[in-house]
């Protein structure tokens, strides 16, 4: 899992998760305050309870709902990744899901957008019993209320929380749904803290603005996410070689020094190479092999922790996990056809290419 | 006498909405036996234990934040 697409969870929470989710949290929330205070409850004036406890007067049932929501968030990550993680038994299956994630995730977008009400069918209601126990949650008076109201708010996520849900799955891997879901939730909770109780008063055109936002981030996720699956099925028409391509067309790029000349080529090419993996990648990650060639390979892994562990040839079908500190070697045999064979880690993130000649 | 009104429901942005129409109209309005509001169809079903004025369940809707109008009774 990058830390790239870690940070821009991060961000879609903080700018606009927050706000798609307070709508209704911040309301249920404000509720269970009021249920403890006597100045709520003489008054029955909940917001003014919420701003007097926002502005740190009693801090402590808004932090309780917000750790609590947190760590309740991440758990249902490690969840929902370890779910994922049963489709990873082969890389068809995996695709399967990469791309079914990708469906959904743009589906709730457009159903964010208002693009047509078919989208609304993409969002899954929660069933009526959880949101009555949600509901009835926010109603209890007990000390914990908040902080279990938090928790249970994973029975009610909304469509940008669903989204994330979906990566977590995709990501096949509990740690890894873990960490999307907490890099979430976190980034939700200084808006909610702050924005408080505030934000479901929110101008419906500010808040239609923030939904926006959230439906481009769920689709710019959701490329990226298909562009690795299709990587994972060994194809080449991925976004990287699109733009490659399209650059080396404007740019004339194929006479310049970088692409050697098929004889140069040939004299670069080996049977037998060694790839580290790091933290960043493989390095190299471009070598030559002649067409119908016998290739060893061996693999030595100095620093890659995350999916780089497990080295993944798709369309020969291999895949072989290389833990942090070993080292193997494997041996296949190049195609027939002179051409470009793809490798990548087992989320087709982090990538190299042999040059078949 | 249980009778049975459908309402088409507006404003909805998300899923929890329901959730918040469903609880207003069981927890405020006398007579509501239960309400369903499904998110993708937009739609609200009340069921009345006794003769519940429509407006009233009308206006609390309005004032949970959404537009209804009688789909059908």
């Amino acid at each position: 899992m990058g830390n790239t697409s870690l940070i821009g969870i991060f961000l879609t929470g903080l700018i606009t998760g927050g706000l798609t989710c307070l709508a209704v949290q911040g309301g249920l929330l404000a509720a269970s305050i009021a249920q403890r205070s006597p100045f709520a409850k003489a008054t029955g004036d909940k917001e003014e309870e919420f701003k007097r406890q926002a502005k740190g007067g009693n801090a402590i049932p808004i932090l309780s709902f917000l750790i609590a929501k947190l760590a309740a968030y991440t758990v249902l990550g490690f969840l929902l990744g370890g779910l994922g993680s049963a489709f990873q038994l082969s890389l068809g299956a995996k695709t399967i899901l990469q791309f079914a994630v990708a469906i959904f995730m743009v589906g709730t977008a457009f159903n964010i957008l208002n693009v047509h009400p078919i989208f609304r069918y993409f969002v899954i209601q929660p069933p009526r019993f959880l949101t009555r126990l949600v509901r009835k949650q926010s109603k209890s008076s007990d000390i914990f209320a908040p902080g279990i109201l938090g928790a249970f708010t994973v029975f009610i996520p909304c469509g940008t929380t669903q989204a994330m849900m979906a990566l977590a799955i995709a990501s096949g891997n509990p740690a890894y749904g873990a960490a999307i879901l907490f890099a979430f939730v976190l980034g939700t909770s200084p808006v909610f803290f702050i924005l408080g109780y505030f934000a479901t008063k929110l101008g419906d055109a500010l808040h239609q603005q923030f939904m926006k936002f959230a439906a481009y981030a769920i689709i710019i996720l959701a490329v990226f996410n298909a562009n690795n699956a299709l990587a994972l099925t060994g194809s080449n028409f991925t976004l990287e070689n699109m733009w490659n391509g399209f650059w080396c067309t404007v740019s004339f790029c194929s006479d310049s020094p970088i692409y050697p000349s098929t004889a140069q080529a040939a004299e670069n090419a080996v049977n037998e190479a060694t790839i580290s993996i790091e933290a960043t990648g493989y390095n190299p990650n471009n070598l030559t092999v002649k067409a119908g060639s016998q290739v060893t390979l061996h693999l030595t892994n100095s620093g890659g922790r995350g999916c780089t562990q497990a080295f993944t040839i798709p369309s020969l079908g291999i895949q072989r996990v290389v833990p942090i500190g070993s080292s193997d070697t494997i041996a296949f045999t190049a195609p027939n056809q002179p051409g470009q064979l793809p490798f990548m880690c087992s989320m087709g993130m982090y990538r190299g290419v042999f040059e078949v000649i | 006498m249980a009778k049975k009104i459908v309402l088409k429901i507006t404003g909805m942005h998300c899923t929890s909405c329901a959730m918040n129409i469903d609880g207003d109209l069981e927890d405020y309005i006398n007579g509501v036996k239960s309400a369903k509001t499904n998110y993708a169809k937009q739609e609200c079903e009340v069921e009345l234990e006794e003769e519940v004025m429509i407006e009233q369940i009308i206006t609390q809707i309005k004032e949970t934040g959404y537009q209804a109008q009688v789909k059908s009774e």
